[in-house]
């Protein structure tokens, strides 16, 4: 009888907390959009968002605000989604987003084409940049990676990882030294993390990445926790092992890329959002993942919006934000896991 | 149920297996059948190609000559999910990369039946929750793996095999590092499966409770079958001490059980 009422309560404590996430994820999605420059009451947000108010609210919600948050959000679902699946891909729970190279590439790339247009006018803009960098660094890690050996061995894949990170690091140093100062700042503000430049396109691109990239990790879900007892023994399940590596491997880096193009670096959003919601929800991917999506969502909407708020008229960085409010909570988490 | 076919459950015919860069062939032109419904047990020293044979049943090691045959089908024929609802496996290394409850880690046996999509249905829930009985972990449902001893996660891992519905239980060294109590909870169970009309092939150290707990042994050797058998035909002590290189003395308990026992003196 004590199992099914521990199973009970768990089961109302999962219902508590899924509730608890949904209001916040509203809340957040409406302080996103009322706070700012010329604050917004819940009637002018509403009115707004349905057209329902004058041109001046209208276009502040509709051409600002509204794609900031849908920005914010999507960067966060997308950010949440890479580290769960690099976290079940390596077996490592410290795994996240960028583990494997791409915020190295894609803040080459954005930093290339900041330093470059010091000299010639360059005709991309900067996101298009940092995504072409982080495509380049996947591209690299696989190279390595298949150099090694014909299946995708996770220890092989964090090793190239790093190197691919490690040598991006290199050009950035040296292209930053090369910069001007007004090319300095601007890259290095862009290595922190903004939602500033946020308009419908960039939502769009997030979207196109983001809603096919959530169905295919959807289907590895199941394959996805079976990996994590071990490869061999996913195999005698019937996993397609190296078909679940590849796509979650490809899937998850797609995801990191296009949320450090539309968004600059914001760490600690795809290492600590997987393990808040297995804190709580368990391991299973069929509810780990889309939760993590509306948590990380959450997360990013609200750290975006103090970001924009704390100090201002000046804008804090948002991967900064992120990182303040992440290392205690990871710490917090942590304990409490242990305990 | 399906009806009971009468052929063996494997059919190795001149298998052999040589790994890239190795020297000499892990197995070597191992011929024989494993009974289907039957408990053996495969032995042999550390090196003789045991995980190897286990794998090369599972397709996983693929033969560089002869051929296997499950259940009347030559493994390669065998599509992984199809093989995975006919053969449950209990590999010897695993480690569950995120905390999960008992019941989590059994219930992915039930993936080669649902896929990436269906959820689970009543069968899958009475398939799961048999196996849990079966195997003695249903007490302990509820709480994570790594919360518990090493025998009661040996069996859950064993309930997860089980609720895969197979034809078939393989495992390698499925008692290895337990104490007395577990690995006898674990030998009686699989002796259970068996006369419930599961095939059961383990690899084991143990040639006592092999002896005594399987009903064919396969005896191993640098890659070469030395012996299959009942275990009163294949462990006799002056094949037991060629094989493993230490002389054994066979005796009797006071119930007339014969068992090995290894003797004091080297060679």
């Amino acid at each position: 009888m004590t199992t099914s009422a521990t199973a009970g309560d768990r089961t109302a404590w999962r219902a508590g907390w899924g509730i608890a996430l949904a209001v916040a994820f509203v809340l957040a999605v409406v302080a996103s959009i009322a706070f700012g420059s010329v604050p917004l009451g819940l009637r002018a947000v509403l009115g707004g968002l349905i057209g329902h108010s004058d041109p001046v609210t209208r276009t502040i919600v509709h051409d600002l605000r509204l794609p900031r948050a849908m920005a914010a959000a999507l960067v966060g679902a997308a950010l949440a989604l890479s580290g769960t699946t690099f976290q079940a891909l390596l077996r490592n729970p410290l795994a996240e987003p960028y583990v494997l190279g791409v915020s190295g590439g894609a803040a080459l790339g954005a930093v290339g084409s900041i330093t470059l247009a010091q000299f010639i006018p360059v005709p991309w803009p900067v996101p298009v940049g940092a995504a072409v960098g982080s495509c380049v660094a996947i591209a690299l890690v696989v190279r390595v990676a298949l150099g090694v050996g014909p299946t995708l061995d996770p220890r092989i894949l964090l090793l190239a990882g790093v190197i691919v990170g490690a040598f991006a690091n290199a050009g950035i140093f040296l292209l930053l030294s090369m910069a001007d100062v007004a090319a300095f700042r601007s890259a290095t503000i862009w290595m922190m993390g903004s939602l500033s430049g946020s308009n419908w396109s960039g939502v769009t691109l997030l979207a196109v990445v983001l809603v096919p990239s959530f169905i295919a990790l959807l289907a590895l879900a199941r394959p996805l926790n079976a990996l994590a007892i071990g490869e061999e023994t996913a195999s005698y399940l019937g996993v397609s092992v190296e078909r679940t590596k590849w796509i979650a491997y490809i899937v998850a880096s797609l995801l990191a890329a296009a949320a450090v193009a539309a968004a600059g670096i914001v760490g600690f959003v795809g290492l600590i959002v997987p393990h808040a919601v297995r804190l709580v929800w368990g391991s299973n991917h069929r509810t780990l993942l889309p939760v993590a999506a509306i948590l990380g969502a959450t997360f990013v909407l609200l750290t975006d919006v103090a970001a924009r708020t704390i100090a201002a008229p000046t804008e804090l960085p948002l991967g900064a934000v992120t990182a303040v409010i992440g290392v205690p909570v990871f710490v917090a988490l942590l304990r409490r896991r242990g305990s | 149920m399906s009806p009971q076919t009468p052929g063996p459950a494997w059919r190795c015919e001149r298998l052999s297996v040589w790994y890239q860069r190795a020297r000499v062939a892990a197995l070597a032109d191992v011929s024989l059948d494993i009974a289907s419904a039957r408990c053996t047990a495969v032995l042999g020293p550390n090196g003789s190609g045991k995980s190897t044979f286990l794998k090369a049943l599972l397709g996983v090691v693929e033969p560089s000559n002869g051929r296997v045959e499950c259940f009347g089908q030559p493994l390669s024929e065998w599509s992984r999910p199809a093989l995975a609802r006919t053969v449950g496996v209990v590999a010897q290394e695993e480690t569950e990369a995120f905390p999960m409850t008992a019941r989590a880690l059994v219930a992915m046996g039930r993936y080669p039946h649902l896929g990436p999509w269906r959820s689970e249905g009543p069968a899958d829930a009475a398939a799961i929750a048999a196996a849990m009985d079966r195997c003695d972990v249903a007490g302990f449902a509820d709480r994570s793996v790594d919360t518990l001893s090493g025998g009661e996660r040996q069996r859950v891992r064993i309930a997860r095999a089980l609720a895969q519905s197979p034809r078939a239980l393989a495992l390698d060294e499925p008692t290895a590092s337990l104490d007395l109590a577990h690995e006898m909870a674990i030998l009686v169970l699989l002796r259970a499966l068996a006369d419930g009309g599961v095939t059961v092939v383990h690899i084991t150290h143990h040639l006592m409770l092999a002896a005594r707990y399987a009903d064919r042994v396969v005896l191993l050797s640098e890659g070469r079958l030395v012996a299959d058998g009942p275990p009163a035909e294949v462990l006799t002590p002056e094949r037991v001490e060629q094989v493993f290189g230490w002389p054994v003395g066979l005796a009797r308990t006071d119930a007339g059980i014969p068992y090995l026992v290894p003797l004091s003196g080297g060679r």
